[in-house]
């Protein structure tokens, strides 16, 4: 379907102009003695016809232009690979910290600017994903609601950039993050890809809520963990001696509590940007399943097209007043006859 | 004179003006364009997201939207008359800081996603209960001057806790930043909202909340009353008559901050004047579009083309040579019409 509209619509208005050609002819009218010698004859009745349509269809392609015809921007429905996608960023203020727990100072970087330049070059790799971002600490914040426009979302991305808040409240994150996917695309995988450095307690009720929510909207999740150097890694089991509780050991809880929601689930663990950009290499080949995205097919003028069209019919005009023929001219051919028709 | 030659063409109007129609046709086609300033501006939106901003004094009765709804709708609007070219950032306020969460952004190519952020905006992302005006815009500025944007701060004023008695700081004026303020609210005190653990409306604020939520630690023994202490106790003792607890558009309080802070200052509601606070007190970066002759010239060929139809009726009666002495001799020229 082509869709069209109008900026300025009411130059429409000027349309019943295109009516003149048909009231006023082009060609000069010329008297004739007698209009039983000009039979209307098939090629006389086309070319009346004729060329007030060109007229008309000159004033009108003209008035269209002015009042701003183009095909409007639409989204055509395509399949491609990817996903929808909701990146949840922790925005703690650990993460202004290294990957070695120190300030960050010229030669590394911090964990928040290295998440930042590679989950914005994960965005620029897949461009047939719906994406999304949402940030949490004490509080979880919906930064931009899934679209398909990829420069806001790396926009969104760039403010880790900026300082950190205060706590890491991740469940509450989750619970956001997941609530976020609207119920109308359920064919495409969605997925919600955590990135934080470390993890807090999650209350008894947010729990319930985390699996109420994975009950109704199944997502696939991925923690993307960034651990600062001497942090216990989520996958290690305390031994025997040591407290095993979520107060002790986040992180490994966390872990454990994402294992039993019963959704594919993926923990990677990166002490460094390079172990970071493998870990997103793997969700990159893990999240392609067929998906329909919409491609946005932009605005097109036809302004030209039109100016072309108008430029046409006009020159057939001009060709046709070029042969336009004055027939009393021609009827003075007859001259020699009428001196003697005086001289009578 | 009579000539046998085709007579006419080079003294009829109507030909010279269809040959004009053309010439404009054809050069519209060619799609001249010549280049236009346009002003665009770069803005960034921090909305306060305190409670107070849940108070619902736009509208009456049960159609009464609350100040965030009128400050999503309102900054919703601004973006969509931004001219192309102008970029808008979003962040947030609350407590005594202020946080991005989207960079400035082309408003053009991203409006649908920006519009479904500003949408998004809830109170629930505000971390912290505090509203701490005086911070939060300077916090803002900071952050503005680091993103190279013009600020467009929407508050009530409502501080939390109130001010203290020993005085408020100053906002400050760096001389980096340029924006307004927009105040929300109405004028007449609403009472603010109150919500428990799970962000249910449990009721409204009271005096006593405020003066507990002022208070750092619990008060000396025997003070019942919660006597002034510049420490624990800003406010001292809230008198029964305070309305902290209510909230209305601290316009003044808005407006003096504003002046200290260098910033222009807009009530909400009044899309023309925040409009006119942005034009004054927001720079703007002179961007070169390129704007389309065709039109002018589409406009040129249509008044030909016309003028062509009209003057071949009009002005038949002077075309042909053999209308001429008729012409002489007849009294009423222009009703002959040949």
């Amino acid at each position: 379907m082509i869709a069209l509209a109008f900026d300025n619509p009411l130059w429409l208005l000027g349309l019943p102009l295109a009516a003149l050609p048909f009231a006023a002819p082009v060609l000069a009218p010329l008297g004739h003695p007698r209009r039983a010698l000009a039979p209307l004859d098939t090629a006389s009745k086309v070319v009346s016809i004729l060329l007030p349509l060109l007229g008309a269809v000159a004033v009108t392609l003209l008035l269209l232009s002015l009042a701003g015809l183009h095909r409007t921007d639409q989204t055509i429905t395509r399949e491609g690979r990817g996903a929808q996608l909701m990146l949840l960023i922790d925005r703690s203020s650990s993460m202004d910290n290294s990957f070695a727990g120190r300030r960050p100072d010229g030669a590394e970087e911090s964990k928040a600017m290295a998440a930042r330049r590679l989950l914005s070059d994960f965005v620029d790799r897949r461009p047939h994903d719906r994406l999304g971002v949402a940030m949490f600490s004490t509080s979880p914040m919906l930064a931009v609601p899934l679209t398909d426009h990829r420069t806001i979302v790396k926009a969104a991305i760039a403010t880790m950039g900026e300082h950190g808040l205060a706590q890491t409240n991740v469940g509450r994150g989750l619970a956001l993050a997941i609530g976020a996917f609207d119920g109308a695309t359920a064919k495409a995988s969605r997925a919600v890809v955590l990135v934080s450095d470390g993890a807090g307690v999650i209350s008894r009720d947010v729990q319930a809520n985390l699996r109420d929510l994975v009950g109704r909207e199944p997502v696939n999740l991925y923690w993307l963990f960034l651990r600062t150097e001497g942090a216990k890694s989520i996958f290690e089991v305390p031994k025997s001696g040591e407290r095993d509780t979520p107060q002790a050991r986040p992180e490994r809880h966390l872990h454990l509590f994402l294992q039993s929601l019963g959704v594919p689930y993926r923990a990677f663990e990166a002490e460094n940007s390079e172990a970071v950009e493998a870990a997103i290499d793997e969700i990159d080949t893990l999240e392609a399943r067929p998906i329909l995205y919409e491609e946005r097919v932009p605005r097109r003028d036809l302004s030209r097209l039109l100016h072309a069209g108008t430029a046409l019919s006009i020159l057939l005009l001009v060709l046709a007043k070029l042969a336009q023929r004055d027939r009393l001219s021609s009827a003075r051919m007859l001259a020699p006859i009428r001196p003697a028709e005086q001289a009578r | 004179m009579r000539t046998a030659k085709p007579i006419g063409r080079l003294v009829d109007p109507a030909f010279w003006l269809l040959i004009g129609a053309l010439c404009f046709a054809l050069l519209a086609a060619l799609g001249l364009a010549t280049m236009e300033e346009r002003r665009v501006r770069t803005l960034f939106v921090v909305v306060d997201l305190t409670r107070s901003m849940t108070a619902r004094d736009y509208g009456e009765g049960v159609k009464a939207r609350s100040r965030l709804d009128e400050a999503e709708r309102v900054v919703t609007e601004i973006a969509r008359k931004l001219p192309c070219g102008s970029r808008i950032g979003l962040g947030l306020f609350t407590e005594r800081r202020s946080f991005p969460l989207i960079e400035p952004v082309d408003i053009c190519e991203n409006f649908p996603p920006f519009a479904d952020a500003v949408a998004a905006l809830n109170w629930r992302m505000a971390w912290e209960g505090d509203s701490r005006v005086v911070r939060g815009l300077s916090s803002a500025q900071e952050l503005v001057a680091r993103l190279g944007a013009d600020l467009v701060f929407v508050t009530d004023g409502q501080e939390a806790p109130p001010l203290p008695v020993a005085g408020r700081r100053r906002a400050e004026n760096p001389d980096t930043t340029a924006g307004v303020i927009i105040g929300a609210g109405g004028a007449k005190l609403v009472p603010i909202p109150k919500y428990d653990e799970s962000g249910r409306a449990i009721g409204f604020y009271s005096l006593p909340d405020i003066a507990a939520g002022a208070r750092v630690s619990i008060a000396t023994p025997g003070s019942t009353s919660g006597e002034y202490h510049p420490r624990n106790n800003p406010v001292g003792n809230l008198a029964a008559t305070s309305t902290e607890h209510l909230t209305q558009v601290r316009e003044t309080y808005l407006r003096e901050i504003a002046a200290e802070a260098g910033l222009g200052y807009a009530p909400l509601g009044d899309l023309a004047a925040i409009e006119a606070a942005l034009e004054r007190h927001t720079g703007t970066d002179i961007l070169e579009a390129p704007r389309s002759l065709s039109p002018i010239f589409a406009a040129a060929a249509l008044i030909f083309l016309i003028a062509a139809y009209g003057a071949n009726h009009l002005f038949a009666w002077r075309r042909g040579t053999a209308a001429s002495r008729a012409k002489r001799n007849h009294p009423r020229t222009g009703a002959f019409r040949r």
